[in-house]
Parts: structure tokens; sequence; C-alpha cells
């Protein structure tokens, strides 16, 4: 069989393509396939004991891991999303994901400003939201692809199966994106800044940031966006429910720079004693943490040392006041 | 299913390996073809297939009466444009038609006068509504003798390469082509795989690493005042669409020509167009004939008094304008182009800068770029708010820090090789004059594979196309 000049160009190409993907010449992501660790969260259903939920603070700073240290024999996991907010359905997906049949079920929420702003904690069933998320339906310019679980709430089940099965083929095709880029044209490292693991961890390893050039960004994302009374009186329905359900519920701010979390407060207008004040009277223990006794790389973001010593940390304090509780 | 995902790889590898069998008999290859492309546009969500189903059938059976009932023709034709306009108006417009009932009303002192219907438009609406409405119309002007066959006019309007963002294939241009067996030669063969991988390369790298840019640059129009990097964003604005839809169009041929069918040119470098007339002569092509064959012309065009004329041709663009999208963004963009292209008409701007001689051509391409740079800011804004606030950034010319350039700073080396290309079409490197270079010949294949192996893994985070929303 003769192949023609567009056969042999295809076949070559397909070599190219392959011979690529085996060279790829950095990896800036490591550990889960970043192209299935965001769709097997959305799969996960009553399979653990604790589940700690929240927005990228929670998720990059808090290892299930490193809490199973205090907290032996649990089932843990992270189900932390990039920009999450505490919206109905993302609590009462958090809360789907552990074990009915678990004898101490404990959801931990991860509380920073963003995530109590009605931007974030919007429900993908309101309209506008839903046609904002389907990229193909006017006004999609406004999607906020960047809020991973609502983007994620409106996919059809079938393609998150679909994504989590191919995503071996995804990520040996997967692209090179901008930390790759910059690692192989700026910084020369050859090491991976993000290691995604199977309990829903992102870990990062990531050098520090201009803070100059993080704190630029808080007074715009607050703009016309503070923390919302109405968000927070809804959660705090929403754990009353959950306790009423079983569930020992506990709360925390994520540690940030005092440069970070002074700027949001002003903008945001969050003032941590009254979250923790409503928090409590609705039924659930609130965790304080010194911000100075961790380090962020980006004055939001705990480092990877940083990250699994709070784990331990917040493991220990739980598992302290489950005891004091008798559970 | 969008061109640029797993699934569809999967689907056209299915369609491709059958095709050569299927298509030999003519039943089995109409069947074939509305099979795979119901398949394909049922995958966005199949409910939405009835609608592609209703107005195709109105249209069918219209068509066919019309022949059987000549003297009811125009009622007939009525009957399929109000069956297509309809189902526009019901699935793309209500909501805006019912958000502003109810703001007029506020207006005038009232309360709201309806719920404001929330109706999420299928994929393509616009496209396959126009085709099939173009169908009718010609068949009523006798242009075209309506087809038997159900099976064959699905064909026609289902065909999944240009069913959801074009390009409009009219029915004197396809039905002829669905007749015979299609065997694509060599040539197409060669033709479409240079299609499909231009095509893959402006929407998966140019494009979608642009768009990043694009968005970041939307989220920062309350705090960032500089007026080179609001000009940056806007050229940036500007090439993505392009490259997205344009590579849409690529692509949609370039699948046409290995099945062995030709579908018209959608785009021939519009940015290269030295007139905003010749601009949409060349942007959108086969939408633009539509409206100027069906509206422009259907209101007598140029054809009569220069008053009418310049009405006609504003009615002309701000429908094209709303046609993109039901938003008063769309509407302030047609009608932003229908003063600049009256402009054009009455002083002859683009004729008398050209003959400036060397610099002329390019002076007014550059003219024609910033007169889109500028309203395209409302093709792209969610609301008028947000559009003038993006243009007071571009015109204060308060502030020239360049600073806030660093954030787009990724999206730079795409924009550079955007324009490169474009340059090269420019100094007359276009494929055509390529062509006949036999090292370029030789050449060619290994560019292809480069390309390649670049939209594989240069691509930028996947998004819908552009134009899906139309």
């Amino acid at each position: 069989m003769t192949l023609n000049r567009t056969q042999l160009t295809l076949l070559w190409a397909a070599v190219a393509v392959v011979v690529a993907g085996y060279a790829r010449p950095v990896q800036s992501v490591a550990g889960v396939p970043v192209e299935r660790f965001f769709y097997m969260k959305m799969l996960w259903h009553h399979e653990f004991d604790v589940v700690v939920a929240g927005d990228s603070r929670p998720l990059l700073g808090v290892s299930p891991a490193a809490m199973r240290e205090a907290l032996p024999g649990r089932r843990i996991a992270n189900f932390g999303f990039r920009l999450a907010g505490y919206s109905r359905q993302y609590v009462e997906r958090a809360e789907s994901l552990l074990d009915p049949a678990s004898p101490g079920r404990v959801l931990v929420l991860g509380v920073d400003p963003h995530a109590l702003t009605t931007n974030a904690a919007r429900d993908i069933d309101t309209p506008s939201t839903w046609m904002s998320l389907h990229p193909w339906r006017p006004g999609h310019f406004n999607v906020d692809l960047d809020n991973e679980f609502l983007w994620l709430s409106a996919q059809h089940p079938a393609e998150i199966r679909l994504a989590v099965a191919l995503s071996p083929i995804h990520s040996f095709f997967g692209r090179l994106t901008s930390l790759d880029l910059n690692q192989l044209f700026y910084t020369k490292e050859r090491r991976p800044m993000l290691i995604a693991h199977e309990d829903g961890w992102f870990e990062s390893r990531m050098g520090k940031w201009d803070q100059k050039n993080v704190l630029r960004y808080i007074p715009p994302m607050y703009k016309g966006n503070p923390v919302s009374p109405h968000v927070i009186q809804k959660l705090m329905e929403m754990v009353r429910g959950i306790r009423d359900r079983g569930v020992a519920v506990y709360g925390f701010e994520p540690p940030t720079s005092d440069e970070v979390g002074r700027l949001e407060n002003l903008h945001s207008k969050f003032e941590e004693k009254a979250f923790a004040t409503a928090f409590e009277a609705a039924g659930a223990t609130w965790l304080p943490f010194r911000d100075a006794d961790f380090e962020t790389w980006d004055g939001h973001h705990l480092s990877q040392e940083s990250a699994l010593r709070f784990s331990r940390a917040l493991a220990e304090r739980i598992a302290a006041a489950e005891r004091a509780a008798g559970r | 299913m969008t061109f640029n995902s797993f699934p569809f790889l999967i689907f056209a590898i299915v369609f491709y390996s059958l095709w050569p069998y299927a298509r030999q008999r003519q039943s089995w290859r109409w069947f074939f073809l509305v099979v795979f492309s119901f398949f394909f546009y049922g995958w966005f969500d199949w409910r939405y297939l009835g609608l592609l189903l209703a107005s195709g059938v109105v249209d069918f059976y219209a068509a066919l009466a019309m022949k059987r009932y000549p003297e009811r023709r125009r009622a007939l034709l009525w009957l399929s444009m109000s069956a297509n306009l309809g189902l526009l108006a019901a699935f793309k417009y209500i909501t805006f038609f019912t958000t502003n009932l109810n703001e007029l009303s506020r207006l005038l002192g009232g309360d709201a006068l309806v719920p404001v219907l929330y109706v999420f438009p299928p994929a393509g609406i616009s496209f396959y509504t126009f085709q099939s409405m173009s169908y009718t119309i010609d068949v009523y002007k006798g242009k075209l003798a309506p087809t038997d066959s159900l099976l064959k006019f699905f064909a026609f309007l289902s065909l999944f390469p240009q069913l959801v963002a074009g390009p409009i294939v009219r029915a004197t241009e396809l039905m002829d082509q669905l007749d015979g067996v299609p065997s694509p030669t060599e040539r197409q063969q060669w033709e479409g795989l240079r299609l499909l991988v231009h095509g893959y390369f402006k929407k998966a790298v140019l494009a979608d690493n642009l768009a990043p840019a694009v968005e970041h640059a939307a989220g920062a129009l309350h705090f960032i005042d500089s007026t080179p990097f609001w000009w940056l964003a806007a050229l940036m604005l500007g090439i993505q669409i392009y490259c997205d839809f344009a590579g849409y169009s690529d692509i949609a041929r370039g699948l046409g020509k290995w099945m062995g069918y030709e579908f018209p040119v959608n785009f021939d470098h519009p940015y290269l167009a030295t007139s905003l007339r010749g601009f949409w002569m060349r942007w959108n092509m086969t939408v633009t004939r539509w409206f100027r064959d069906y509206v422009y012309l259907g209101l007598k065009g140029s054809r009569t008094s220069l008053w009418r004329s310049a009405r006609n041709l504003w009615i002309t663009v701000i429908l094209l304008g709303f046609w993109h999208g039901a938003n008063w963004t769309f509407v302030i963009f047609g009608t932003l182009q229908a003063i600049l292209l009256t402009i054009e008409r009455v002083t002859h701007l683009p004729r008398r800068l050209a003959k400036i001689p060397f610099l002329g051509r390019g002076i007014c391409v550059v003219l024609v770029a910033l007169q889109m740079m500028l309203t395209g800011v409302f093709f792209r804004a969610p609301s008028v708010e947000h559009a003038l606030l993006a243009l007071q950034a571009m015109l204060s010319f308060k502030s020239f820090d360049t600073a806030p350039i660093g954030s787009l700073f990724f999206a730079i080396p795409f924009l550079i090789v955007a324009i490169l290309w474009e340059v090269l079409v420019f100094c007359g490197a276009d494929i055509k004059t390529l062509e006949r270079s036999p090292r370029f010949v030789r050449l060619e294949p290994l560019l292809l594979i480069l390309m390649i192996v670049c939209s594989v893994y240069l691509r930028g985070l996947g998004t819908a196309f552009v134009y899906f929303q139309f």
C-alpha cells in the first residue's frame, strides 16, 4: 500500500507528537494528573470520616495525610477548590462526602473572606449563573472559570466520568502550562512546583512571590463584593442543620501573611471574632490560629512545610475537641 | 461536541473510517451524514435536537408546498420565516426582551410586566436557522428546486462540520454536491489537512493563549489606568476573536474537504482590509453575504436614493450586530459600524489614503484595525457600562504607565506570531503564491508537523469557540 502525501504527513505528525510527549522538557505539576485531580473530587461520595472544605487556601494548606498523624485510622479528604465559596450546593456536596455509617463524622470549614462573598457563594441553579457557565451560551464571557467547583458542577456527570477515565491520555498529551513555560524559558528550574495528591491536597513548592504585586489585586477583588451577611446567615443555618444530623463541624481561618490579612479584612469587611461567635452559636467549634506561626509563599497560601505543620496542628486541635466532647 | 475536544477526535476517527463505505450509496450516505451530525449536535444537549428538527421540517415542507401550490408561495415563505425567527426569538432573545420590557416599564414608573425568562439558546441556533431560511427563500425566488427527500434535506441542514458556527452554506452550493458520490482527490485531502492544521493552530495555540490575557484585562477594568495596557488588550481581543472564529471556519472547511465537499471561504484575512467595507467583505463572509442578499438587497440596497440606501445600510448592519447576541452591546456595536461605514461611504477616505505612495495601503490597514479595536470593545464587554469603562481607559491618555503590561506578558509571543502571520500575507506570502515555490512544497509537510506538535503541547486552556454563542 502506498501512502499519499497527506497520509505520510499525518503519520509523521503522530510520531512527532508521541516523541514530544516522552521528551517533555519540564513537568511543573506532578502527582495525580491535574486533568484528573479536580474531576476526581466530584466523584467522591459517602466515603470519608473527615472532610476539609474551602477555597485554594485550605486546598493548598491542608494535607489529609499529615492530619492522620493526629487522627489515626480516619479517612480524611481535602475537598478544596480554587475560589470556591460557601454556597448551599458546595456545603451540601462537602457533607455528602461523609460516610453516613461513620461513627465520627467531621466537617472542617476553612473560612476566609472571599469564600463568604456573594460572588464566590453563587449556586449553580441560579439561572444567570447556569447561563454564564455554559460556554456556548450568551454571556459566557462573564464566566468565572477559576471557580472550579462552580464550573465542574455545570458539567454532566458522564462528562466527569469520561474525563477521569481519559485522564492518563490527557495527561500524556497535557499542554505546557504557564508554569512549565516559565521554567523552560526564565527560571531554568526543572522541579515540580505543585504536587496533586490522591487525598485532595494540592502541595505547593513555589518560591516566594513579590508581595507588592499580590497586594494590588486585593482591593478590586472586594470592590462591590464584600463579605455578605446573607451568605454568612445561610452558612450558619446550614451548619445548624449539619450539626442536627450528628456531624461535628469545625471552622478555622487559614493563615495568611500579615499584610494580606490586614488588607483583606479592611476591604472585605470581614471580622473573624464576630464570625467565630456566630459560628459557635450555630453549634460548631471555631479553631483560631496565629498567622505569624506559619509561612506563605505568596501571602495567601501556605508553603509545603508550613502546610504540613498546620495540618498536624489542625488535626491535634480537632482530636482534642473531639475527646473533650466525648466522641 | 467541540472540534477541540477529545470526544470529537474519537468521533472524527470513527466517521472518517466509515465514510469511504457509507458514501457509495446515496440513501446510505445521507442517512449516515444525518445520524453522525445529529449525534455531534446532540452531544451538546440532546433536547435541542428537537429545535433543529422543527426548524428543518417546517422549511422542508414549506418548500415542497411552494412547488405544489405556487399561488401560496408568499404565505408559505412567511410561515417559514415566522417559524425560524420565532425559534430565534424564543430561544435566543426572550431573556433580552423580557428584561428590557420590565426595565422600560420601570422607567415609566410601573412595575415589572412579565417574569424574566431565562432560556438557554442551543449552540449555533443562529447559524442553522439562517441556513434553513436561505433554503426556503431560494426556493421562493425560483433559484432552487425543492428536494423531495427529507433525508437529503437534513443532510444539508445538519452537516456537522458547519452546523454550529458556519460557514453558512447555501442550498444552491451544497445540494448538488450531496447528490454525487464524493471522493476527495489527493489535492483536496492535502488542502483539507492544511486547513485543519491552520485552523487548530489558530484556535488552540493563538486564540486560546490570548484568551486568558483578555480575561485578565476584563477583570482589571476597575483598577488599571494605563492607556498602552488597554490598547494592547484591545489588540489582543481583536486577534483572539479572529483566530478563534477563523480557526473554526478553517477546521470546518478542512473536514468538508476530507469528505469530498467544498464549503465557501469564510475569512479572508480581514485585518488586511484597506477599508471597513472591505473588512466586512472578508469577515464571516457567509453571514455577511446572507445579510447582504436577503436583507440589504431585499430592501433594494444602493439602487435607490442616497437617503434610502443609507437607511438600508444601517438596518442591515444593526441587524447583523444584533444577530451576534441578545445584548445592547451588540446593538451599539452594529450602530457604530453603521456610522463608520456611512462616513467611509461619504468621504471615500480609504480610496484617498490608498493613493499615498508606499505607505497608503499600510495606513488604511492600520486605520481599519484601529476602528475595529475601538468598536470591538462593545463586542466583548458583558455590559454597556463595562464597554464605556474600557473605552474611557483607552481614550483618556492620562497614564502611560507600562508596568501593567507585564501582566499580559505571557500572551505577547502568541500575539506576535498571529501578527507576523498576517504581515507575511500582507507582503504577498499567501498560500496561493507560496504553493508555486518548489522549496515551499517540500518544506510544507515539516511546517504542518511542527504546527501539529505546537497545537498539542502549546495549546491554551481549551474553551468553546466564541462563535458558538451566536
